[in-house]
Protein backbone atom coordinates (compact mmCIF):
# COMPACT_ATOMS: atom_id res chain seq x y z
CA UNK A 1 0.00 0.00 0.00
CA UNK A 2 1.45 3.36 -0.98
CA UNK A 3 1.38 6.06 1.63
CA UNK A 4 2.28 9.72 1.92
CA UNK A 5 2.53 12.26 4.70
CA UNK A 6 -0.58 14.42 5.05
CA UNK A 7 -0.15 17.88 3.45
CA UNK A 8 -3.68 18.14 2.06
CA UNK A 9 -6.82 19.66 3.59
CA UNK A 10 -7.93 17.45 6.46
CA UNK A 11 -11.59 16.89 7.32
CA UNK A 12 -11.95 15.52 10.83
CA UNK A 13 -15.14 13.54 10.46
CA UNK A 14 -16.45 13.82 14.02
CA UNK A 15 -15.83 17.56 14.03
CA UNK A 16 -18.12 17.86 11.00
CA UNK A 17 -20.93 15.56 12.08
CA UNK A 18 -22.26 14.33 15.40
CA UNK A 19 -22.22 10.73 14.19
CA UNK A 20 -21.45 8.43 11.29
CA UNK A 21 -24.67 6.44 11.24
CA UNK A 22 -27.42 8.52 9.63
CA UNK A 23 -28.29 9.91 6.19
CA UNK A 24 -28.35 13.41 7.63
CA UNK A 25 -24.78 13.20 8.92
CA UNK A 26 -23.64 11.61 5.67
CA UNK A 27 -25.07 14.56 3.79
CA UNK A 28 -23.10 16.97 5.99
CA UNK A 29 -19.90 15.12 5.13
CA UNK A 30 -20.82 15.25 1.44
CA UNK A 31 -21.12 19.03 1.57
CA UNK A 32 -17.78 19.36 3.36
CA UNK A 33 -16.08 17.02 0.90
CA UNK A 34 -17.40 18.89 -2.12
CA UNK A 35 -16.24 22.21 -0.68
CA UNK A 36 -12.76 20.87 0.15
CA UNK A 37 -12.39 19.30 -3.29
CA UNK A 38 -13.57 22.46 -5.03
CA UNK A 39 -11.32 24.90 -3.22
CA UNK A 40 -8.06 23.27 -4.32
CA UNK A 41 -6.93 20.68 -6.82
CA UNK A 42 -5.04 18.28 -4.58
CA UNK A 43 -6.00 15.42 -2.27
CA UNK A 44 -8.42 15.70 0.66
CA UNK A 45 -7.85 13.64 3.79
CA UNK A 46 -10.58 12.21 6.01
CA UNK A 47 -9.46 11.94 9.63
CA UNK A 48 -11.33 9.12 11.42
CA UNK A 49 -10.21 9.87 14.98
CA UNK A 50 -12.74 8.32 17.44
CA UNK A 51 -15.05 7.07 14.68
CA UNK A 52 -16.51 3.73 15.84
CA UNK A 53 -18.12 2.57 12.61
CA UNK A 54 -20.18 3.62 9.59
CA UNK A 55 -23.67 2.68 8.52
CA UNK A 56 -24.57 2.09 4.88
CA UNK A 57 -26.99 5.04 5.04
CA UNK A 58 -24.16 7.35 6.08
CA UNK A 59 -21.87 6.06 3.33
CA UNK A 60 -24.60 6.23 0.69
CA UNK A 61 -25.35 9.86 1.52
CA UNK A 62 -21.68 10.87 1.59
CA UNK A 63 -19.31 8.80 -0.53
CA UNK A 64 -22.06 7.22 -2.65
CA UNK A 65 -23.56 10.61 -3.48
CA UNK A 66 -20.08 12.08 -4.08
CA UNK A 67 -19.43 9.59 -6.85
CA UNK A 68 -22.80 10.31 -8.41
CA UNK A 69 -22.07 14.03 -8.46
CA UNK A 70 -18.34 14.21 -9.18
CA UNK A 71 -17.40 10.76 -10.48
CA UNK A 72 -14.26 8.64 -10.10
CA UNK A 73 -11.94 11.66 -10.19
CA UNK A 74 -13.20 12.73 -6.76
CA UNK A 75 -12.55 9.28 -5.27
CA UNK A 76 -8.96 9.32 -6.54
CA UNK A 77 -8.28 12.44 -4.45
CA UNK A 78 -9.50 11.00 -1.14
CA UNK A 79 -7.15 9.76 1.57
CA UNK A 80 -7.64 8.45 5.09
CA UNK A 81 -5.82 9.20 8.34
CA UNK A 82 -6.15 7.99 11.95
CA UNK A 83 -8.07 4.94 10.83
CA UNK A 84 -8.36 1.34 11.89
CA UNK A 85 -7.34 -1.19 9.22
CA UNK A 86 -10.89 -2.62 9.15
CA UNK A 87 -12.28 0.86 8.47
CA UNK A 88 -9.90 1.35 5.56
CA UNK A 89 -10.95 -2.03 4.17
CA UNK A 90 -14.66 -1.25 4.57
CA UNK A 91 -14.40 2.13 2.84
CA UNK A 92 -12.25 0.80 0.00
CA UNK A 93 -14.70 -2.05 -0.62
CA UNK A 94 -17.65 0.30 -0.49
CA UNK A 95 -16.10 2.78 -2.93
CA UNK A 96 -15.01 0.04 -5.32
CA UNK A 97 -18.56 -1.29 -5.29
CA UNK A 98 -20.03 2.15 -5.97
CA UNK A 99 -17.72 2.63 -8.94
CA UNK A 100 -18.41 -0.84 -10.29
CA UNK A 101 -22.17 -0.40 -9.94
CA UNK A 102 -22.01 2.87 -11.83
CA UNK A 103 -20.00 1.30 -14.62
CA UNK A 104 -22.57 -1.50 -14.85
CA UNK A 105 -25.37 1.07 -15.06
CA UNK B 1 -61.15 -15.32 20.26
CA UNK B 2 -60.68 -12.88 23.10
CA UNK B 3 -59.52 -14.09 26.46
CA UNK B 4 -62.52 -15.13 28.62
CA UNK B 5 -61.18 -13.07 31.53
CA UNK B 6 -61.64 -9.84 29.54
CA UNK B 7 -64.56 -7.55 30.37
CA UNK B 8 -66.20 -4.72 28.39
CA UNK B 9 -63.68 -2.13 29.49
CA UNK B 10 -60.75 -4.34 30.41
CA UNK B 11 -58.68 -6.80 28.41
CA UNK B 12 -56.45 -9.43 29.93
CA UNK B 13 -53.18 -10.35 28.21
CA UNK B 14 -51.54 -13.58 29.31
CA UNK B 15 -47.88 -13.14 28.41
CA UNK B 16 -45.15 -15.73 28.54
CA UNK B 17 -41.83 -16.30 26.79
CA UNK B 18 -43.18 -18.35 23.92
CA UNK B 19 -40.70 -20.78 22.43
CA UNK B 20 -41.79 -20.87 18.79
CA UNK B 21 -42.45 -18.18 16.18
CA UNK B 22 -45.96 -19.56 15.63
CA UNK B 23 -46.83 -19.34 19.35
CA UNK B 24 -45.41 -15.84 19.71
CA UNK B 25 -47.05 -14.67 16.51
CA UNK B 26 -50.41 -16.10 17.55
CA UNK B 27 -50.13 -14.40 20.96
CA UNK B 28 -49.35 -11.04 19.34
CA UNK B 29 -52.12 -11.28 16.73
CA UNK B 30 -54.74 -12.25 19.30
CA UNK B 31 -53.83 -9.31 21.51
CA UNK B 32 -53.28 -6.49 19.03
CA UNK B 33 -55.28 -3.40 19.80
CA UNK B 34 -57.32 -3.39 16.58
CA UNK B 35 -58.33 -7.00 17.07
CA UNK B 36 -59.19 -6.57 20.75
CA UNK B 37 -61.02 -3.27 20.39
CA UNK B 38 -63.41 -4.63 17.76
CA UNK B 39 -65.60 -6.43 20.28
CA UNK B 40 -64.53 -4.07 23.13
CA UNK B 41 -64.97 -0.53 21.77
CA UNK B 42 -65.03 0.93 25.30
CA UNK B 43 -61.72 -0.68 26.25
CA UNK B 44 -59.93 1.46 28.85
CA UNK B 45 -57.50 -0.83 30.65
CA UNK B 46 -55.22 -3.76 29.95
CA UNK B 47 -54.02 -6.22 32.57
CA UNK B 48 -50.86 -8.05 31.60
CA UNK B 49 -50.45 -11.29 33.53
CA UNK B 50 -46.89 -12.59 33.27
CA UNK B 51 -46.84 -16.38 33.25
CA UNK B 52 -44.76 -19.36 32.20
CA UNK B 53 -41.58 -21.09 33.22
CA UNK B 54 -39.25 -20.16 30.37
CA UNK B 55 -36.85 -17.20 30.44
CA UNK B 56 -37.55 -14.20 28.24
CA UNK B 57 -35.15 -13.31 25.43
CA UNK B 58 -34.86 -9.80 23.96
CA UNK B 59 -37.27 -10.58 21.12
CA UNK B 60 -39.97 -11.35 23.68
CA UNK B 61 -39.31 -7.99 25.29
CA UNK B 62 -39.33 -5.96 22.05
CA UNK B 63 -42.45 -7.60 20.62
CA UNK B 64 -44.35 -7.19 23.89
CA UNK B 65 -43.26 -3.54 23.96
CA UNK B 66 -44.63 -3.00 20.42
CA UNK B 67 -47.88 -4.67 21.44
CA UNK B 68 -48.31 -2.53 24.56
CA UNK B 69 -47.25 0.70 22.86
CA UNK B 70 -50.34 0.46 20.63
CA UNK B 71 -52.49 0.51 23.77
CA UNK B 72 -50.49 3.28 25.41
CA UNK B 73 -50.80 5.50 22.35
CA UNK B 74 -54.56 4.92 22.37
CA UNK B 75 -54.73 6.23 25.94
CA UNK B 76 -55.46 2.79 27.43
CA UNK B 77 -53.86 2.20 30.82
CA UNK B 78 -51.70 -0.87 31.44
CA UNK B 79 -51.02 -2.82 34.63
CA UNK B 80 -48.90 -5.90 35.29
CA UNK B 81 -49.44 -8.90 37.54
CA UNK B 82 -47.12 -11.71 38.54
CA UNK B 83 -48.66 -15.00 37.53
CA UNK B 84 -45.87 -16.94 39.22
CA UNK B 85 -43.47 -16.59 36.33
CA UNK B 86 -39.69 -16.33 36.44
CA UNK B 87 -40.03 -13.58 33.81
CA UNK B 88 -41.81 -11.12 36.11
CA UNK B 89 -38.76 -10.31 38.30
CA UNK B 90 -36.68 -9.98 35.15
CA UNK B 91 -39.10 -7.46 33.64
CA UNK B 92 -38.95 -5.58 36.91
CA UNK B 93 -35.13 -5.63 36.86
CA UNK B 94 -34.91 -4.17 33.36
CA UNK B 95 -37.39 -1.40 34.21
CA UNK B 96 -40.00 -2.68 31.78
CA UNK B 97 -42.98 -1.79 33.96
CA UNK B 98 -41.84 1.80 34.46
CA UNK B 99 -41.98 2.28 30.67
CA UNK B 100 -45.79 1.97 30.73
CA UNK B 101 -46.54 4.21 33.67
CA UNK B 102 -48.60 7.31 32.84
CA UNK B 103 -46.40 10.31 32.10
CA UNK B 104 -43.32 8.28 31.20
CA UNK B 105 -40.86 10.10 28.92
CA UNK B 106 -37.57 8.82 27.58
CA UNK B 107 -34.41 10.60 28.66
CA UNK B 108 -30.96 10.01 27.20
CA UNK B 109 -29.67 10.10 30.80
CA UNK B 110 -31.20 6.64 31.17
CA UNK B 111 -28.63 5.36 28.67
CA UNK B 112 -25.87 5.65 31.25
CA UNK B 113 -26.07 2.35 33.14
CA UNK B 114 -24.09 0.86 36.03
CA UNK B 115 -20.98 -0.95 34.80
CA UNK B 116 -22.33 -4.36 35.77
CA UNK B 117 -25.67 -3.99 33.97
CA UNK B 118 -26.02 -6.90 31.55
CA UNK B 119 -29.27 -5.74 29.94
CA UNK B 120 -29.24 -2.51 27.95
CA UNK B 121 -32.16 -0.06 27.90
CA UNK B 122 -35.43 -0.91 26.13
CA UNK B 123 -35.70 1.96 23.63
CA UNK B 124 -38.39 3.06 21.23
CA UNK B 125 -36.74 3.57 17.84
CA UNK B 126 -36.74 7.24 16.88
CA UNK B 127 -34.44 9.25 14.66
CA UNK B 128 -33.75 11.96 17.26
CA UNK B 129 -32.06 9.69 19.79
CA UNK B 130 -30.74 7.01 17.43
CA UNK B 131 -27.06 8.02 17.60
CA UNK B 132 -27.17 8.36 21.38
CA UNK B 133 -28.69 4.91 21.84
CA UNK B 134 -26.29 3.16 19.49
CA UNK B 135 -23.15 4.80 20.79
CA UNK B 136 -24.21 4.31 24.43
CA UNK B 137 -24.91 0.61 23.86
CA UNK B 138 -21.57 0.20 22.10
CA UNK B 139 -19.74 2.10 24.81
CA UNK B 140 -21.42 0.14 27.61
CA UNK B 141 -20.61 -3.32 26.30
CA UNK B 142 -17.19 -2.42 24.86
CA UNK B 143 -16.07 -0.87 28.16
CA UNK B 144 -17.49 -3.34 30.63
CA UNK B 145 -17.92 -6.76 29.02
CA UNK B 146 -15.91 -6.86 25.76
CA UNK B 147 -12.64 -5.10 26.66
CA UNK B 148 -10.00 -5.81 24.03
CA UNK B 149 -12.58 -7.10 21.54
CA UNK B 150 -13.67 -5.39 18.33
CA UNK B 151 -17.29 -4.47 18.97
CA UNK B 152 -17.59 -1.93 16.13
CA UNK B 153 -20.00 -4.26 14.33
CA UNK B 154 -22.57 -3.62 17.06
CA UNK B 155 -22.89 0.06 16.15
CA UNK B 156 -23.04 -0.74 12.43
CA UNK B 157 -25.67 -3.46 12.75
CA UNK B 158 -27.89 -1.47 15.09
CA UNK B 159 -27.70 1.48 12.72
CA UNK B 160 -28.59 -0.71 9.72
CA UNK B 161 -31.60 -2.15 11.53
CA UNK B 162 -32.83 1.19 12.86
CA UNK B 163 -32.39 2.91 9.49
CA UNK B 164 -34.31 0.05 7.88
CA UNK B 165 -37.14 0.54 10.38
CA UNK B 166 -37.24 4.28 9.76
CA UNK B 167 -36.87 4.06 5.96
CA UNK B 168 -38.79 0.93 5.01
CA UNK B 169 -40.88 -0.62 7.76
CA UNK B 170 -43.90 1.64 7.61
CA UNK B 171 -46.15 2.92 4.87
CA UNK B 172 -45.23 6.47 3.86
CA UNK B 173 -48.42 7.88 5.31
CA UNK B 174 -48.05 6.11 8.68
CA UNK B 175 -48.21 8.52 11.61
CA UNK B 176 -47.42 6.09 14.41
CA UNK B 177 -44.20 4.16 13.92
CA UNK B 178 -43.92 1.59 16.66
CA UNK B 179 -40.53 -0.10 16.98
CA UNK B 180 -38.34 -1.11 19.93
CA UNK B 181 -34.81 -2.34 20.58
CA UNK B 182 -33.30 -4.19 23.52
CA UNK B 183 -29.99 -5.93 24.25
CA UNK B 184 -28.94 -8.46 26.86
CA UNK B 185 -25.54 -9.99 27.62
CA UNK B 186 -25.20 -13.41 29.26
CA UNK B 187 -21.63 -13.70 30.56
CA UNK B 188 -21.83 -17.38 31.51
CA UNK B 189 -21.70 -18.41 27.85
CA UNK B 190 -20.49 -15.09 26.47
CA UNK B 191 -23.60 -14.41 24.42
CA UNK B 192 -24.88 -10.97 23.43
CA UNK B 193 -28.53 -10.96 22.35
CA UNK B 194 -29.86 -8.08 20.27
CA UNK B 195 -33.45 -7.64 19.15
CA UNK B 196 -35.19 -4.97 17.07
CA UNK B 197 -38.94 -5.24 16.48
CA UNK B 198 -41.36 -3.10 14.54
CA UNK B 199 -45.08 -3.35 13.95
CA UNK B 200 -44.80 -2.04 10.41
CA UNK B 201 -45.92 -3.62 7.17
CA UNK B 202 -43.38 -6.45 7.23
CA UNK B 203 -40.62 -7.13 4.70
CA UNK B 204 -42.81 -8.99 2.15
CA UNK B 205 -45.30 -6.13 1.87
CA UNK B 206 -42.53 -3.53 1.69
CA UNK B 207 -40.63 -5.46 -1.00
CA UNK B 208 -43.73 -6.19 -3.07
CA UNK B 209 -44.84 -2.58 -2.88
CA UNK B 210 -41.49 -1.61 -4.36
CA UNK B 211 -41.46 -4.37 -7.00
CA UNK B 212 -44.96 -3.45 -8.17
CA UNK B 213 -43.98 0.22 -8.34
CA UNK B 214 -41.24 -0.90 -10.76
CA UNK B 215 -43.75 -2.86 -12.87
CA UNK B 216 -42.53 -6.22 -11.58
CA UNK B 217 -44.62 -9.12 -10.31
CA UNK B 218 -45.00 -9.64 -6.56
CA UNK B 219 -43.09 -12.48 -4.92
CA UNK B 220 -43.87 -14.87 -2.08
CA UNK B 221 -43.01 -13.84 1.51
CA UNK B 222 -39.99 -16.18 1.55
CA UNK B 223 -38.73 -14.84 -1.78
CA UNK B 224 -39.24 -11.29 -0.53
CA UNK B 225 -37.00 -11.93 2.50
CA UNK B 226 -34.33 -13.42 0.22
CA UNK B 227 -34.64 -10.37 -2.03
CA UNK B 228 -34.20 -7.98 0.90
CA UNK B 229 -31.03 -9.80 2.03
CA UNK B 230 -29.29 -9.51 -1.33
CA UNK B 231 -26.70 -6.81 -1.99
CA UNK B 232 -28.11 -3.88 -3.97
CA UNK B 233 -31.70 -4.80 -3.16
CA UNK B 234 -33.46 -1.87 -1.58
CA UNK B 235 -37.07 -0.77 -1.45
CA UNK B 236 -35.93 2.84 -1.92
CA UNK B 237 -34.07 4.39 -4.79
CA UNK B 238 -30.45 5.57 -4.93
CA UNK B 239 -28.44 7.34 -3.66
CA UNK B 240 -29.61 7.12 -0.08
CA UNK B 241 -30.45 3.44 -0.16
CA UNK B 242 -28.13 1.28 -2.17
CA UNK B 243 -29.25 -1.99 -0.60
CA UNK B 244 -26.37 -2.60 1.79
CA UNK B 245 -28.35 -2.65 5.05
CA UNK B 246 -29.70 -6.15 5.66
CA UNK B 247 -26.97 -7.59 3.44
CA UNK B 248 -24.35 -6.02 5.72
CA UNK B 249 -26.02 -7.47 8.80
CA UNK B 250 -26.58 -10.99 7.47
CA UNK B 251 -23.15 -11.46 5.88
CA UNK B 252 -21.40 -9.81 8.82
CA UNK B 253 -23.09 -12.09 11.34
CA UNK B 254 -22.13 -15.14 9.29
CA UNK B 255 -18.48 -13.99 9.27
CA UNK B 256 -18.56 -13.50 13.05
CA UNK B 257 -20.19 -16.94 13.47
CA UNK B 258 -23.19 -15.39 15.14
CA UNK B 259 -26.87 -16.23 14.77
CA UNK B 260 -29.62 -14.30 13.03
CA UNK B 261 -33.39 -14.78 13.00
CA UNK B 262 -35.78 -12.60 11.01
CA UNK B 263 -39.48 -13.10 11.73
CA UNK B 264 -41.70 -11.18 9.35
CA UNK B 265 -45.17 -11.81 8.01
CA UNK B 266 -45.36 -15.40 6.78
CA UNK B 267 -41.62 -16.04 6.73
CA UNK B 268 -38.97 -16.92 9.28
CA UNK B 269 -35.35 -16.73 8.14
CA UNK B 270 -32.56 -18.07 10.32
CA UNK B 271 -28.78 -18.32 10.09
CA UNK B 272 -27.23 -20.58 12.72
CA UNK B 273 -23.64 -20.55 13.97
CA UNK B 274 -22.45 -23.08 11.41
CA UNK B 275 -23.57 -20.66 8.70
CA UNK B 276 -26.47 -22.86 7.63
CA UNK B 277 -29.50 -20.85 6.48
CA UNK B 278 -33.10 -21.86 6.93
CA UNK B 279 -36.19 -20.19 5.53
CA UNK B 280 -39.52 -21.46 6.83
CA UNK B 281 -43.14 -20.40 6.46
CA UNK B 282 -45.71 -19.22 8.98
CA UNK B 283 -48.81 -19.72 6.87
CA UNK B 284 -51.49 -19.61 9.56
CA UNK B 285 -50.15 -16.87 11.82
CA UNK B 286 -48.34 -14.10 9.94
CA UNK B 287 -45.86 -12.42 12.26
CA UNK B 288 -46.75 -8.76 12.90
CA UNK B 289 -44.19 -6.40 11.37
CA UNK B 290 -40.58 -7.53 11.50
CA UNK B 291 -38.46 -8.76 14.37
CA UNK B 292 -34.72 -9.19 13.85
CA UNK B 293 -32.84 -11.12 16.53
CA UNK B 294 -29.08 -11.51 16.60
CA UNK B 295 -26.80 -13.46 18.91
CA UNK B 296 -23.08 -12.76 19.00
CA UNK B 297 -20.54 -14.90 20.85
CA UNK B 298 -17.67 -13.39 22.82
CA UNK B 299 -15.19 -16.10 21.83
CA UNK B 300 -15.83 -15.54 18.11
CA UNK B 301 -15.09 -11.81 18.10
CA UNK B 302 -11.80 -10.47 16.79
CA UNK B 303 -9.44 -8.48 18.99
CA UNK B 304 -9.81 -4.70 18.84
CA UNK B 305 -7.51 -2.99 16.34
CA UNK B 306 -5.28 -0.03 17.10
CA UNK B 307 -5.53 3.04 14.90
CA UNK B 308 -2.96 3.79 12.22
CA UNK B 309 -1.85 7.27 13.17
CA UNK B 310 1.46 7.73 11.40
CA UNK B 311 0.49 7.54 7.74
CA UNK B 312 -2.29 8.36 5.31
CA UNK B 313 -3.75 5.83 2.91
CA UNK B 314 -5.40 6.25 -0.48
CA UNK B 315 -9.01 5.13 -0.66
CA UNK B 316 -9.43 4.39 -4.36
Amino acid sequence: MSTTASTSPVLTVLALTSGTLSNADGYKLLLALKAALAEQGGPVTLDLTDVVSFSSSYLNSSLGALYEELGAASYKRLRLSNYKPAQLKQLKEYMADVAQTHEAD
Amino acid sequence: MLNPTSTKIEHCIHFQAFLTSAELSSFLLNNRLDWVRGPLPQLAHVRVIVEGSTTAKPHHITTLACLLEEYRQAGITISFEDGGSIVYPYLEEIGFFTRWEPGYTFSTESLLLPADSRPFVLWQVQRETLDAYILSAHQHYASHFFRGKDLSFLATYLAELFNNVLDHAFAGEATERIAFAFLQYYPSRGRLFISVSDFGTGIPTSVNRFLQSQGENPVTPAEAVKWALKLHSSAKSKPHNRGWGLHTVSTGIALLRGQLVIQTSQAVYAVVQSGQQKLSRLPATPFPGTTVSMTMFYDELADAETSVTDEDAPLF
